[in-house]
């Protein structure tokens, strides 16, 4: 349950004007016409100096909002005279209105031109806004083991002096708790000492259970006077990851107040390229990491061009990024994985925000609508293209793909009772981009349009036990579109995939003993994909691809279509093993992995015979072990290793293009490390790793391969260093961190030759980041962020061919040179204006503020005598507004 | 001639993706030393094993020596990991060995004898497989459905690459795909370019042949223009003919007409565009195509026209200018 903070704003609403009060007077002399004396408000008066009435506490805590109507007197100095209350709204309520009213200070009023008394009504409304939570809420219940008793008279100390004492139900509530990790120790004279520890997020409630033994018999024997139980089994935390909630994402410069594009600044993710939305995680391929939102694996976390995500911020609860070792619960990926949750629907009132900025408009909406029933709804839509258009008169089409995209998410939850809920989960992403290069040169044409499309639908089923078990059920279905229409010169390149896919998930956690936790759930995924696929079979490049920056793809071209099918159905099983008084946690966990895949040809197509299809079945054991021990509050060491495996696209099983019978490729992650909290609210994480993969698909190196072996499982690869994480979660209104990867990145393409540097290698990747609201809804922060350029394929010569009339280049070594390093830096500034129950926030997001051009590409000229740089986006303003209600 | 890529401009609103393009000065229609601008296979197309007479335009500037090419016929099949257009270890030299590549004597005239197995090498035959395991992958072909015996013409060190369009039939459609292939499938022919014309701003149209001297005026913008024979629907023709290539996804023939790419070169001047394609033609005019030329400051120079067809036939006009005040 969310904690609500309350403060209180008045809201003017319509000013009557009443009656005049200042009195005539006499005048001798000139006689005086009916029309001079006739009294004339020339200007009304203007309120200059608004006091803030004082919430009634009564009222606040009894969430009650109230409209006062007064009627005020205003001499011509503009001080107030007086104040009568026209409609009450109770005692408390006008109380506190006719105080602050009082101490208003007005631009008089003027009756034909000169100052005056003058009496107005005036509407003193009270509402209760949700402000952003600081602090926590730890609550809980403690009982006698093994009876499970409530205990009364058990005091509850917290680390930061403060202690309360069970009532009657053997509750406790400690309420406005500094977020972070805290010492809970529970004692009474009767009763074995128990102390234990938590982790407390701002805006969130902690429900605890402890169950603590009778204190021993003094039969002469030592027992230990304080034992440490955890007894509420806790989300099983994956080694090494870092999750960051939405209130800090949303402020980040460089994202544009989209939550989900703060995974972009997590140590082990490389820099995507300007225009990107690639995510690369500790040296692994993009496809190679797995993206989750509530459960349900998607395509692409960001749209096109890397500008947004695909789920609206206010919808974002938090984001998780495991680039390595994560547990038994997720699987085919050699990759990380970023797991995406959103927010359970507010359950006060109704919330919405629209949002917009050069790049798109959005909306979202969300909250109770009837008793146990929670919908969020959000939509967004670009028109950067629409801006472009009206802005200027170039063809920007022609140099810069604009991106075109929409998104949808709907949420419905009924609440079935006590941590027991049934929700319905909708998501729909649509990406489209296209550029066209015209020239008088047709060997200088070019065109490129790719689309994807993908929904999914699920229903989730979740229990919570009050012993702290959990079920949850959650099936779900969705369809992916993707295609891909290009041509260089007279090469054409076509593809198109469409996917049904589907899923399951299910869990349950429990207490196995009192110190172990178990996990049994099936992670079941399957997928049907019709491809097709004509043109050059060089194009699109794949990962390894000895090609430069502009090189017209081979002209050699071919045709195909295929069904594939690629299934798993994996049960899994974990437990969470608490020794030396829960100091010490192993976490193994086994994963069975049967894989099956099928296709609906063997053999590209010969004449008119019928095609054979082909399938594969095999299974894999995937051991998944992880350690935690935590030397002291505030040091913890953490290793973790994993055997991974992932199966092969649907798009590489063509038998002309690719292999109907690629196998699945398999990796392992090693990985070690350390957190050390410095102090409560400033940690640092560090984590070494090593990687391996074998069994990649990779291009046939053998002159005169097998038919329908274009592409073969002999590809290896591994990646190894380090990861820092100096990060200050939010307090006082400041927040960052400083997140540095060491990394290098290695494939080698065939077995027996030598590694070269992966295509997305970066050695270095630092980010430095900073967040302080200034008060009085100022925020500032920027970014700061250096990167090592990525590998490149140098080019040695050139020679010409005359029969496609173009110059080849002649290349050196695989990715033996590099781009020059990349550094940028951030601002974002953002205001917000409160009005009642309503917030405006504008803002401007400006990257690049240094306007450094950072290479991202080498071109060469036609014949590859001449090299340049391509720079990515020079300064780049982005500024926005956001409403939210 | 400059062939300026235009770069991007700032602006105040948000832009995307790519970023902004450099300029390059593109100046491959510059002969300014002794260059291989086309290799004319003839005939244009033929079967493995068959004999093949090659000819290189060597251009220089004036007064350069002749220079003959030396003439490799690439035999080694490149992987699939090699994107290029040749295996690698073919331009390792004009003699890189026997199992990689077989030396042509330069002549004049160079000829050549296509491989036997030219279609397993290059082309839609499968290659023989090893006991035990099935047969090999075929070469795929290129958008006019052609396969290609890898030529190299070398001048010293430098090889430029073409290739003779292999007969190899159609192999992996339907029967009566193959029939109809064979039936109206016609070999490829090198295009026949009419002499190279000097189009001037008064209206007169020159050819650029050897019966008179051409002046030009230093500086002095013309236009050059180059046709060629119109093609019938059917049939064997010295200009864009019509064919026909079987579109492996839908299983079906496809007809289409050759186009035309002229490419220009010149010793000195600049053209407008490097390469032009079809500008004008139909029922009653020959095709051509034209571009615009810069005359230089003074000096003599020759001009040259290479035409490609999509079906790797090339040919080519020259022209002698003399430029004088």
């Amino acid at each position: 349950m969310q904690n609500r903070f309350f403060t209180c704003r008045a809201v003017l609403a319509a000013v009557v004007i009443g009656s005049l009060a200042a009195p005539a007077r006499a005048q001798q002399a000139a006689p005086i016409t009916e029309e001079a004396v006739k009294p004339r408000l020339t200007k009304p008066p203007k309120l200059v100096t608004f006091v803030e009435a004082d919430y009634p506490e009564s009222e606040k805590s009894a969430g009650k909002t109230a409209a006062v109507v007064l009627q005020i007197g205003i001499g011509p100095t503009g001080t107030v005279t007086d104040v009568a209350v026209i409609e009450s709204a109770g005692p408390a309520f006008d109380a506190a209105a006719v105080d602050a009213a009082k101490r208003f200070v007005f631009d008089p009023a003027e009756i034909n031109d000169r100052p005056a008394a003058i009496r107005i009504n005036y509407r003193y409304q009270f509402v209760l806004k949700q402000a952003e939570p600081t602090t926590a809420i730890l609550t809980g219940v403690v009982k006698s083991r093994p009876k499970g008793e409530p205990l009364v008279g058990v005091t509850v100390g917290l680390d930061d002096g403060r202690s309360v004492v069970t009532d009657q139900t053997g509750r406790f509530t400690f309420p406005d708790v500094e977020p972070g990790r805290h010492r809970v120790l529970l004692s009474r004279e009767d009763l074995k000492g128990l102390q234990t520890q938590e982790d407390l997020v701002a805006g969130q409630k902690l429900d605890a259970t402890y169950e603590i033994e009778l204190a021993p018999v003094d039969d002469g024997e030592e027992h230990d006077d304080l034992e440490i139980v955890i007894i509420a089994p806790k989300l099983v935390k994956q080694s090494v990851s870092t999750k960051v909630d939405a209130s800090e994402g949303r402020r980040v410069a460089g994202t544009q107040g989209d939550v989900l594009k703060i995974v972009e600044n997590l140590p082990g993710v490389a820099r995507a390229s300007a225009g990107s939305s690639q995510i690369v995680v500790w040296g692994a391929a993009p496809e190679d990491t797995r993206v989750y939102v509530d459960g349900m694996r998607v395509p692409l976390l960001y749209h096109y061009g890397g500008l947004r995500s695909i789920v609206h911020t206010d919808l974002v609860q938090s984001v998780e990024l495991v680039p390595g070792g994560y547990g038994a619960a997720y699987g085919r990926g050699l990759g990380g994985l970023v797991v995406v949750a959103t927010r359970d629907p507010p359950q006060d009132r109704i919330h919405g925000s629209v949002q917009v900025d050069v790049m798109d408009a959005s909306a979202a909406v969300q909250g109770r609508v009837a008793e146990g029933w929670g919908v969020a709804l959000a939509a967004r839509n670009s028109h950067l293209q629409w801006v472009l258009d009206n802005v200027s008169s170039k063809d920007f089409d022609e140099y810069f793909q604009i991106p075109h995209y929409y998104d949808g998410q709907a949420r419905i939850r009924r609440d079935l009772g006590e941590g027991e809920f049934i929700e319905t989960l909708g998501l729909l992403s649509f990406d489209e981009v296209a550029r066209t290069v015209s020239s008088n040169d047709p060997r200088g044409r070019k065109s490129e349009k790719r689309h994807q499309t993908f929904g999914r639908v699920g229903i989730r089923y979740k229990k919570s036990g009050k012993d702290g078990s959990v079920v949850e059920v959650m099936p779900w279905y969705g369809q992916d579109h993707r295609t891909l229409e290009a041509s260089f010169g007279e090469v054409p390149t076509s593809q198109g995939l469409d996917t049904n896919i589907f899923g399951l998930r299910a869990r349950y956690s429990g207490k196995v003993t009192d110190t172990i936790v178990g996990t049994l759930g099936l992670d079941l995924e399957g997928s049907a994909t019709n491809a097709t696929r004509s043109g050059s079979t060089s194009s699109p490049p794949r990962e390894g691809d000895a090609h430069v920056f502009g090189q017209p793809p081979s002209d050699q071209i071919n045709g195909d279509e295929w069904d594939a099918f690629v299934g798993s159905a994996a049960p899994y099983a974990e437990l969470d093993i608490g020794l030396l008084s829960d100091k010490l946690h192993i976490v193994p966990g086994l994963r069975l992995d049967p894989l099956f895949t099928s296709v609906s040809r063997r053999q590209p197509r010969d004449g008119d015979k019928p095609g054979v299809g082909a399938s594969t079945t095999d299974i894999s054991v995937e051991p998944r072990l992880a350690a935690r021990y935590r030397l002291s509050r505030r040091a913890t060491f953490k290793a973790a290793y994993g055997h991974y495996r992932q199966p092969p696209l649907a798009e590489d099983l063509s038998p002309v293009f690719g292999n109907p019978l690629l196998g699945a490729a398999t990796g392992h992650h090693f990985l070690g490390g350390g957190d050390f909290q410095l102090t409560e609210s400033f940690g640092v994480e560090t984590t070494a790793f090593y990687t391996t993969s074998s069994d990649l698909a990779a291009r046939n190196p053998i002159p005169s391969p097998l038919v329908a072996e274009a592409l073969v499982g002999i590809g290896a690869g591994r990646s190894y260093g380090a990861q820092f994480l100096l990060r200050k979660s939010l307090k006082g209104g400041f927040f960052g961190w400083i997140a540095y990867t060491l990394l290098r990145a290695e494939r080698q393409d065939e077995p027996a030759t030598p590694y070269r540097l992966f295509d997305f290698d970066q050695t270095h990747v630092l980010t430095a980041l900073a967040a302080y609201q200034f008060g009085k809804g100022f925020d500032v922060s920027s970014r700061f962020r250096y990167a090592t350029g990525y590998p490149r394929t140098p080019v040695v010569g050139s020679y010409y061919d005359s029969r496609r009339d173009l110059y080849e280049p002649e290349l050196g070594p695989k990715n033996s040179a590099r781009i020059p390093d990349f550094w940028q830096l951030d601002v974002r500034v953002a205001k917000r204006f409160t009005f009642g129950t309503q917030e405006i926030e504008a803002y401007l997001d400006v990257q690049n503020v240094t306007n450094r051009e950072n290479p991202e590409e080498i071109a060469y000229s036609p014949d590859y005598t001449q090299k340049r740089y391509v720079y990515g986006l020079p300064i780049l303003p982005v500024l926005g507004a956001r409403w939210s209600f | 001639m400059a062939n300026r890529l235009e770069s991007c401009s700032l602006l105040a609103a948000a832009l995307v993706a790519s970023g902004c393009l450099p300029d390059f000065i593109d100046d491959t229609t510059r002969v300014a030393s002794p260059r291989i601008l086309a290799v004319r296979a003839e005939p244009a197309e033929a079967k493995e094993g068959e004999m093949v007479t090659l000819e290189a335009l060597v251009a220089a500037p004036p007064g350069s020596e002749t220079v003959l090419p030396a003439w490799s016929l690439c035999i080694d099949r490149k992987p699939l990991s090699e994107l290029g257009p040749v295996s690698t270890r073919c331009l390792a030299g004009p003699n890189p060995g026997a199992d990689i590549a077989a030396v042509v004597e330069p002549g004049p005239p160079a000829v050549a004898t296509l491989p036997e197995n030219a279609c397993q090498l290059f082309g839609p035959d499968r290659p023989d497989p090893k006991p035990g395991e099935p047969s090999g992958r075929p070469v795929d072909p290129d958008s006019s459905g052609g396969f290609f015996q890898p030529v190299l013409a070398w001048l010293g060190a430098e090889p430029v690459l073409s290739g003779v369009r292999l007969g190899c039939g159609l192999i992996g459609a339907p029967p009566d795909v193959t029939q109809s292939y064979n039936q109206r499938y016609h070999p490829n022919q090198n295009p026949e370019l009419e002499p190279l014309e000097l189009l001037r701003n008064d209206g007169s149209v020159e050819p650029l042949d050897e019966s008179a001297a051409h002046e030009l005026r230093p500086s002095e913008r013309v236009r050059f223009r180059v046709k060629w024979p119109n093609c019938p629907e059917e049939g064997e023709c010295g200009g864009a003919e019509q064919y026909v290539v079987y579109d492996a996804l839908s299983q079906t023939l496809v007809s289409q007409r050759e186009s035309f790419v002229v490419s220009w070169y010149a010793t000195s001047g600049n053209f407008a565009e490097p390469r032009t394609e079809q500008a004008f033609g139909g029922d009653d005019e020959l095709p051509g195509t034209v571009n615009s030329w810069a005359a230089p400051t003074a000096g003599q120079v020759d001009v040259w026209a290479v035409a490609h067809d999509d079906r790797g036939g090339q040919s080519w006009a020259h022209g002698t200018l003399i430029i004088s005040p």
